[in-house]
């Protein structure tokens, strides 16, 4: 129904630590984006401008052709979920999800209609006469979640709608998020720690490190090319290569190995999956061959993982077609020019 | 063994508490006894006489107003004070204590000074044209409302900052995001969360204002009596230690019975909110 850019965005809470820093974002109508980053990022300090409860310092909001940077919360028509659910303790199931509706001034009827079906879409049909005080974590989540999509909003952000729920409940909820999003066209924000519930779940993911953007992109793009030192470590890369220097052919390592890999601007580290490194029986004339002996062998069910010291540094190594390999055994490694991604700092 | 003991060493204070506050109410029920007629007889006769009809209705009348006005002055000014930072609140809550420490009598003769025919409030109204001859504002029930209310804010005011700085903050803004507005937040958000704490403090309120004797005594005058100060009129006064027993005891039972009726309602209410 709507698209929303949030543009340049600073923030800071008490006029010297900036907690936001030029953060953009463009959310296409009906998509799903996932916020992903570590704790005190500014995952929720971001949500709550979008939502309108916090001021930014600097920065516009936009909404389809509307600039909603100076409109009060109320009048933003938004669905939030609170990371602390924030439900009201003195209405019951029913009357926390009929609350949006009664502002909206909808008739009894309407109300009770649309109430029903969403709680029994998130499962919650027979708790409907029950406080808050009397549900479970899970349950108050679903709550706060129900609450947030009766009304039916054009965005809607959601604040770890899921930390709370085991992991099986995890998931159906999020595929219910992710079904109801698409089903009603909601332009969503998904905030998150957990890589694979993003993954899942997000058409873009914007992968966020001390109040900045470091990358947005699809889940793929994410996933199989990182741009960044930060992204790549947060996403499970292992191996950090540090350069040096590109001679128009291949990087200068720190060791003042010669590496080739796609040629990048302000590369500073190139990476590597620890399956994606081969172990090779004859160091042939090939580039990227760097020898190397096993100081520590991990058994991981499909494979095993060897720890290489080459003078590349440190390589975790992943190998799934040899014999297995002792200690102290002399390998050589190859690290395929397709699989090295230069990453920026 | 060691339970025992305790027990035993609590005792003397015990009995020492039970004295002392058992004393004086058998000694205020005493003169109805001494009566050799029937009793409940002294208490119809009473309830009939359409003159402490008037005395009860008005202790009562001033009581609920005093309240209300308490709680609607009391209300915004604690939230307000609930909403400032630590320290701000804590000086506050401190500073909003103050009337308290000053002596009743002298806290009552600045209000007669104020709503005196010449005084301060007049002039005021003189001065902005709203009236054009001082109004009769001393002396009245309107003052012994004012005068009481001045003395209950502070207890009202301490009473909500602790219900309201328990708020969960993030419920007001769920509600801001669900399209309310300040108004609709505060009544369908913020008060119904403090039910406990605006009946607490309206007991307090409640019951200190029918009790209380200096306030009604040197604002309202001698045509406005109240039950305390019907109590000493016809004790000190009339030297009818009978009559002025059987408007204690009324008294005393009229408070217990509206105490009891909001502590319950105060249960039932309490059910939805264990700690959210
Ligand atoms: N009201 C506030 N006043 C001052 N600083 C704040 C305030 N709220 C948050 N911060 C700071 O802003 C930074 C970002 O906080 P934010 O809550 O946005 O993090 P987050 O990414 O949501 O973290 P989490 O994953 O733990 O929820 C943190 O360093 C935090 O300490
Ligand atoms: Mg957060």
């Amino acid at each position: 129904m709507a698209k929303l850019e949030v543009k340049n965005l600073s923030m800071s809470y008490d006029g010297k630590n900036k907690i936001l820093e030029d953060l953009s974002l463009s959310i296409q109508d009906g998509e799903l984006v996932s916020i992903l980053g570590p704790s005190g990022c500014g995952k929720t300090t971001t949500l709550r401008i979008i939502a309108g409860l916090l001021k930014q310092t600097d920065g516009e909001i936009i909404v389809g052709e509307k600039n909603i940077s100076n409109l009060p919360v109320h009048k933003r028509e938004f669905g939030m979920v609170f990371q602390s659910y924030a439900l009201f303790p003195h209405l019951s199931v029913f009357n926390n999800v009929a609350f949006g509706l009664k502002m909206r001034k909808l008739d009894k009827k309407q109300i009770q209609e649309k109430v029903e079906n969403v709680l029994s879409v998130t499962g919650l049909s027979d708790l409907a006469k029950r406080f808050p005080a009397e549900l479970s974590g899970g349950q108050q989540q679903r709550v706060s979640l129900a609450r947030a999509l009766v009304i039916n909003p054009q965005v809607l952000l959601l604040d770890e709608p899921l930390s709370n729920l085991d992991a099986k409940l995890r998931v159906e909820m999020r595929e219910e998020i992710r079904r109801l999003q698409q089903e009603l066209k909601m332009t969503a924000i998904f905030v998150t720690h957990d890589q694979e519930e993003c993954f899942a779940i997000s058409d873009k993911v914007a992968v966020m490190n001390r109040g900045r953007v470091e990358q947005f992109d699809t889940p793929q793009a994410i996933y199989q090319e990182p741009k960044t030192l930060f992204v790549a470590k947060f996403i499970g890369f292992e191996n950090f290569i540090k350069v040096v220097g590109y001679d128009g052919e291949a990087y200068l390592t720190e060791s003042n190995i010669k590496l080739a890999a796609q040629a990048k601007e302000n590369t500073r580290y190139l990476t590597i999956r620890p399956r994606q490194i081969k172990i090779i029986e004859t160091a042939n004339d090939s580039e990227n061959v760097v020898k190397g002996r096993i100081i520590n062998r991990t058994y991981l069910g499909n494979s095993y993982r060897y720890t290489v010291k080459t003078s590349l540094g440190v390589l975790k190594v992943d190998d799934f077609e040899h014999d297995v390999l002792s200690r102290d055994e002399d390998v050589i490694l190859e690290l395929a020019v397709k699989n090295l991604l230069p990453l920026e700092n | 063994m060691r339970k025992r003991s305790a027990i035993l060493l609590l005792l003397p204070a015990f009995v020492g508490v039970l004295i002392f506050t058992f004393y004086p109410l058998i000694q205020i029920i005493i003169p109805t006894l001494n009566q050799s007629s029937d009793y409940g007889k002294l208490y119809l006769e009473f309830l009939k006489s359409s003159y402490n009809q008037t005395v009860i209705f008005r202790t009562l009348a001033i009581a609920l107003f005093t309240t209300l006005v308490v709680l609607v002055l009391g209300l915004p000014l604690a939230i307000w004070i609930a909403r400032q930072d630590e320290k701000v609140r804590k000086l506050l809550s401190v500073i909003i204590l103050f009337p308290m420490l000053t002596n009743a009598v002298i806290r009552n003769f600045a209000w007669i000074i104020i709503l005196g025919k010449n005084g301060v409030f007049n002039d005021l109204l003189l001065k902005l044209h709203l009236i054009s001859a001082p109004i009769t504002i001393l002396y009245t029930n309107a003052a012994i409302v004012i005068g009481s209310a001045y003395l209950f804010l502070p207890i009202m005011v301490t009473s909500l900052v602790g219900s309201i700085t328990e708020l969960n903050i993030e419920t007001e803004e769920a509600a801001a995001v669900l399209g309310a507005g300040a108004m609709t937040n505060l009544f369908k958000v913020i008060i119904p969360q403090l039910t406990t704490g605006i009946l607490t403090g309206c007991i307090l309120v409640f019951a200190g204002t029918m009790t209380a004797y200096t306030t009604p005594q040197l604002l309202g005058g001698n045509r406005h009596l109240v039950m305390a100060t019907l109590i000493y009129q016809q004790a000190m006064t009339l030297g009818d230690w009978t009559n002025a027993s059987v408007v204690a005891i009324i008294l005393i039972i009229l408070s217990v019975v509206i105490m009891f009726a909001i502590n319950k309602l105060m249960k039932k209410l309490d059910r939805r909110k264990v700690n959210a």
